[in-house]
């Protein structure tokens, strides 16, 4: 039985070994077979395999900076500059990737370099200009289809050439290299189909011809497949490269040759937030209407050999950030290396020690001292976060915040004891780093620490997201926000080739001066009118408020009814014009906007205090005046009820702004279990980016 | 070893060197070095220019010079898309042996192989383990040889055994005579920075293996085994220290040699291994593509047909597995032919190989299990002998060199090669040297133009030294030739700036560099 079935479109890229191999094969069943051997170009395969590997691995990019501004409250546009070092590429990849090439110097003038990898489904157009603001060539998708194409083929062609198999008689790999010539030019063309539609597209299921002649396109077929399951397994990389070349658009540029470093510069397409499903297009979620502060998530991935990484937000002027850091994972790799480590040895507990204690001792003393570098380096971000937050607290109070890390007085713990995770991890760790620096934790086989604190230890750290690291802002200005990340590498442990996924946590909100502030004078404004007319009008209703009752009585009609408001069409004027020449004066702005979202509650509250005083003032020109009491009454009430709202508005604000910890879904849990002691449901943001399409592979 | 979400980078990487090379090929020259019994060769100097193509640099060169006899391998991708193979042919790996133009001791061996994208293993990502024998410097008997045959192949069977579905772990890298390792006592221990002098060489066997840090299983299960084997034949065993901070050549010791049981074990198992030590041996090179159990198919024919192995020598080098082994030929064996050279395919091989040191009759060895169903299926054997080593057995010193400056393409203005500078550099103090080799050599050229070696030297110091001032004499002299060959590096216009040099008797002083060992 062959795999005809094709594949779901969605999440393709997420594809596992098994489906990858059978996309490969759906693929292989809707490519026409060729008759002729498809072309070979050395150059082109040689530009093509580079091409590939520079931008999987991106070791050329030095530096990379992101500039984001949020366009409005749904997309956010970003300005990437990545600073490339020739110097990496040697001179085989210089002449391979050469962008003339008839050329015939050694050296080439200029070369074909790859600077970001996209996804298929966000393209837009890029322009992509250098130091001097000149716009730099880009090489067509097309063209890199084209190389990527005889690139594939070629690497097909090696695993075919190298294997054992190929040079016995009566194996397939044999015929397929020698004598089944069609079957393997099938697999080629199958590999520039792939890469030339993306692999995406559905078929009907192809019926079967009835003949088994040799000359059959399913006989054909059939071995091409059968040939293909022999050489390459579920999870072989060959495939993962292909699903790769075939999900993604690479970004490549011309860079001269001339001087070892090149600037680049351009502006990545624009980035939708994303709802909960993977691919959907968010709005704004309706209960972030009513937050006090706009939270935007932006997640990324920083290149392997990026060192160090500058992200950057610019809002306008009236708008705050409040907090500002970014997250990374850049301990992952050693985080679950020392997880499985745990977990193995926790396992295999008993036999290693039978087998002989020092062989336990030495992993446990392994495990332990990673222990100790990870309490190191996060009470150190621990300790960089709670600064953040004093200089914040300093900007609008004299008290400084409380945290538990540094309120507790530390104690000295026992050397068994810091062997056992807390709830505070972070501080339990850097009691253990300093345990084990003192010497205090040479023996541990003797029972000091036994397959169940591993095991605990090992799913106390994956809950407490201990890889996660931390960078604040450090933008002295209010309206901005700079973190700058650089690589810490895991002690003598090579650097990782795995790139690491940042995300940055922006919560952006309009301190007072603020609308808010405005809304409320108006609003005070309106209630001052409004009860200012009731007064005159119905001093009864004051009789037991001291001082107003005073004023009504004084001001109150004589007894022919002549006071000093004569007529009802004085007060509409007055209830009408007022608080709409004050409205008139608040620089309300459009709903789209950041701004827009984060004014929505005073929006709200100063039409209504408008609405209320028109809805009086007709009351007044069309209700016989002895019955206005109860319509002023009901306006003041309503007034006052607003007036309590925006009170509590700024008391929420006033508590937000002394928060120690944002708890969503950004911040690491081990920063929140330090700060706050009871864990609290977690937040979305109300805005989410990420360039971290659908087609990742990081 | 690299887990399966890293290796489409590693896979793309080789695809595209291999792209951009010119040929399908890497071509490669063994060098067999050893005379007969008469003749006092001079050890070929260790250089990076293959010895067949002087116009050329090699990726990646080992040496290895056990006792005046030893290997030395060069491997490099051709700029043009040629293949060193006499008439048609399309098989993937070819090997001719050539007249040596540099003398009558040198066998050299042209051969190519087509590219192996199937192993794709990181250096990186390994693990080092030692395993001890004895501490006294190297003179093996014939009992001892087939005792190293039978540990090795207990190691690298070791590596790949596991569960079905698995396919077991690469060994990297494996030699043997090594220097053995002893944990220091108080009086030299010092602060924790002191050392006891190490032997140079010693009965031990040095494996670097590829590990995946993602299944941390399979080195406790390798380790056990290992540790398993020790306890089995009375052997010191230690693994690299995992501590975090530490570095290539700091030990953990995991099981001390138990000398009684091994003597025991020995000739419980080989009490009729001739007595003494091999005169003649024969030197043998199986070359393939890099596959997991290679060594264990090849060293598990060995066991079954009773040939012992004195030196060994196991290293991938661009995806290609190097085997080199000194093989002692039984007396009863020993033909006064001269010195002869042949290329084999594996099974042949073997079986010439067997004829001509096998330690028993043909009788009385064990079937072994067929090659040709083993990974190293299509291997080649490369067999120069007989060859007389010198086991001399002397009081030899291990100086640890490494060292990176740039590589110059014009082979005629490139300075001369950095361990023979340090060599003879530390054999110009002879108040206190009275002679050194190059024990063993590694250089790889790295893509972006740059040369990274290591190497041992070994030194033999003047009797009237106390052994407790050796050390402090040791560091004399490394810290006085370092900046002597320094001072040679700038004077022949190799930018100092470039120079990464270092010279110490501590292995772990030189921390981690780049290249194996």
């Amino acid at each position: 039985m062959v795999l005809n079935g094709s594949l779901p479109t969605r999440n393709r890229s997420h594809l596992a070994g098994h489906d990858r191999l059978a996309a490969f094969l759906t693929a292989l069943r809707q490519t026409p077979i060729p008759t002729a051997p498809p072309p070979h170009d050395s150059h082109q395969e040689a530009l093509g395999l580079n091409l590939l590997a520079l931008a999987l691995r991106l070791e050329h990019i030095d530096r990379m900076s992101e500039a984001l501004t949020l366009a409005d409250s749904t997309h956010m546009a970003r300005s990437v500059s990545v600073d490339v070092n020739m110097n990496v590429l040697t001179p085989e990849q210089m002449t391979a990737l050469r962008s003339d090439r008839a050329s015939q110097d050694s050296m080439p003038a200029a070369v074909w370099v790859p600077v970001a990898r996209q996804s298929r489904t966000d393209m837009a157009p890029v322009v992509v200009r250098d130091a001097a603001g000149e716009v730099v060539p880009r090489m067509t998708q097309v063209e890199t289809a084209q190389a990527l194409i005889h690139g594939m083929s070629k690497a097909f062609r090696m695993f075919l050439y190298s294997d054992p198999r190929t040079e016995i008689g009566t194996e397939l790999l044999h015929d397929i290299r020698h004598g089944l010539n069609r079957s393997r030019w099938l697999i080629e063309a199958t590999i520039a189909h792939m890469i030339d539609t993306g692999g995406r597209r559905r078929g009907p299921v192809p019926a079967r011809s009835e003949r088994h002649r040799k000359t059959d396109s399913d006989s054909i077929r059939d071995k091409a497949a059968r040939a293909i399951v022999q050489l390459f397994a579920e999870d072989s990389p060959f495939l993962r490269l292909l699903d790769i070349a075939a999900s993604e658009y690479l970004l490549v540029v011309q860079i001269p040759t001339g001087s070892s470093q090149a600037f680049l510069r351009y502006d990545g397409p624009v980035l939708p937030a994303r709802s909960g499903g993977r691919r959907g297009r968010a709005t704004i979620a309706p209960w972030a209407a009513f937050q006090h502060e706009f939270t935007v998530r932006y997640s990324t991935v920083i290149p392997r050999a990026v060192n160090s990484y500058h992200v950057t937000l610019e809002v306008p002027q009236e708008i705050q950030v409040r907090r500002f850091f970014l997250t990374s994972d850049v301990d992952a790799p050693a985080l679950r290396s020392l997880i499985n480590d745990m977990r193995a040895v926790a396992e295999s507990y008993d036999r290693l020690k039978a087998v002989s204690p020092k062989l336990l001792e030495l992993e446990l003393q392994g495990i332990v001292s990673r222990l100790a570098e990870f309490g190191r380096r996060r009470y150190r971000d621990l300790e960089s976060f709670m600064s953040y937050i004093e200089d914040i607290y300093s900007t609008f109070s004299r008290r400084r915040p409380r945290f538990p890390a540094r309120a507790t007085n530390p104690g000295p713990v026992s050397a068994a004891r810091s062997l056992v995770p807390r709830q505070r991890i972070v501080t339990g760790l850097g009691h253990l780093s300093h345990q084990y620096e003192t010497d205090n934790l040479r023996k541990l086989a003797d029972g000091l620490i036994g397959p169940a604190d591993l095991q605990r230890w090992a799913d106390a750290l994956s809950d407490a997201q201990l890889d996660m690291d931390i960078y604040v802002d450090n933008d002295p200005r209010e309206n901005a926000g700079h973190a700058h990340w650089q690589r810490r590498p895991f002690g003598t442990d090579p650097q990782s080739v795995e790139p690491v996924s940042a995300t940055v946590y922006m919560a952006l909100v309009d301190d007072p001066p603020s609308l808010a502030s405005s809304v409320s004078k108006l609003l005070l404004a309106v209630l001052v009118l409004v009860v200012g007319f009731a007064v005159v009008l119905h001093p009864q209703l004051f009789d037991d408020i001291p001082l107003l009752g005073q004023v009504g009585d004084t001001l109150a009609p004589d007894g022919e009814g002549r006071g000093p408001l004569g007529t009802a069409d004085a007060i509409v004027t007055m209830l009408l014009l007022v608080p709409g020449l004050l409205l008139s004066r608040l620089d309300i702005p459009s709903g789209k906007t950041v701004l827009g979202r984060l004014r929505i509650f005073p929006r709200y509250v100063a039409y209504t205090s408008v609405i209320i005083a028109g809805a009086l003032a007709l009351t007044v020109a069309s209700v016989r005046n002895d019955r206005l009491a109860g319509p002023f009454v009901i306006a003041i009430l309503a007034l006052l009820l607003l007036a309590v709202l925006v009170g509590i508005d700024g008391l929420a604000k006033a508590i937000k702004r002394r928060s120690r910890v944002p708890v969503n879904q950004v911040s690491p849990n081990w920063l929140i279990a330090e700060i706050r002691r009871a864990p609290r449901r977690r937040a979305r943001c109300a805005a989410n980016f990420s360039t971290i399409g659908s087609g990742d592979h990081a | 070893m690299l887990s399966t979400t890293r290796q489409h980078p590693a896979l793309a990487s080789v695809a595209a060197r291999a792209a951009s090379a010119g040929s399908p090929t890497v071509l490669f020259n063994v060098t067999h070095f050893g005379a007969g019994p008469e003749a006092t060769p001079l050890a070929p100097p260790t250089d990076i220019a293959p010895p067949s193509e002087h116009d050329h640099v090699a990726t990646e060169t080992l040496a290895f010079h056990p006792a005046d006899a030893g290997f030395q391998v060069h491997t490099w991708a051709p700029q043009t898309p040629s293949k060193p193979v006499e008439g048609v042919s399309i098989s993937r790996i070819a090997v001719s042996p050539q007249v040596d133009e540099r003398g009558l001791s040198y066998h050299l061996y042209r051969g190519s192989m087509v590219i192996n994208p199937n192993f794709l293993y990181d250096p990186a990502h390994s693990s080092e383990i030692l395993v001890t024998l004895g501490h006294d410097p190297w003179r093996p008997d014939f009992a001892d040889s087939l005792m190293i045959a039978r540990v090795y192949h207990g190691m690298t069977s070791a590596a790949v055994a596991g569960s079905a579905d698995d396919e077991g772990v690469p060994v990297l890298f494996l030699q043997s005579p090594v220097a053995p390792f002893r944990d220091p006592s108080p009086k030299f221990r010092g602060d924790g920075s002191g050392e006891l002098p190490r032997v140079a060489s010693g009965m031990a066997l040095r494996m670097l293996v590829g590990l995946d840090s993602s299944d941390p299983r399979k080195r406790i299960a390798l380790l056990s085994r290992i540790a398993d084997l020790a306890h089995e034949y009375g052997l010191g065993l230690q693994a690299a220290d995992r501590r975090f901070g530490r570095v290539r050549g700091e030990w953990w010791s995991v099981i001390s040699p138990d000398f009684d049981k091994y003597k025991r074990r020995k000739e419980e198992l080989f009490d009729w291994a001739p007595p003494g030590v091999p005169e003649a041996v024969q030197l043998v090179t199986f070359v393939g593509p890099a596959r997991v159990g290679s060594s264990a198919a090849i060293t598990a024919d060995f066991v079954a047909r009773n040939m012992g192995i004195l030196a060994v020598s196991e290293a991938s080098l661009q995806e290609m597995a190097f085997l080199n082994v000194m093989v002692p030929i039984a007396p009863a064996r020993m033909k006064d032919t001269p010195t002869a050279g042949t290329c084999l395919p594996i099974e042949a091989g073997l079986g010439q190989l067997a004829r001509d040191c096998g330690l028993t009759r043909r009788q009385e060895a064990s079937k072994p299990v067929p090659i040709g169903r083993t990974a190293a299926t299509d291997y080649q054997v490369l067999s120069t002998g007989p060859v007389a080593p010198r086991i001399a057995g002397a009081d030899e010193y291990p100086v640890w060199l490494s060292w990176a400056i740039p590589l110059e393409p014009d082979a005629a203005a490139r300075p001369p090669d950095v361990a023979q500078l340090a060599l003879a550099q530390l054999c110009a103090a002879d108040d206190r040297v009275t002679g050194g080799r190059i024990d063993y050599y590694r250089v790889r050229v790295t893509p972006d133009g740059r040369v990274k070696g290591r190497a041992k030297i070994v030194v033999s110091l003047v009797p009237s030294i106390a052994r407790t001032s050796i050390p402090g004499k040791l560091s004399e002299l490394c810290g006085w030739a370092q900046r002597e060959v320094m001072a040679t590096l700038v004077r022949d216009h190799v930018p100092q700036r470039s120079i990464l040099l270092r010279l110490a008797w501590r292995e772990r002083w030189l921390g981690r560099v780049g290249t194996v060992m």
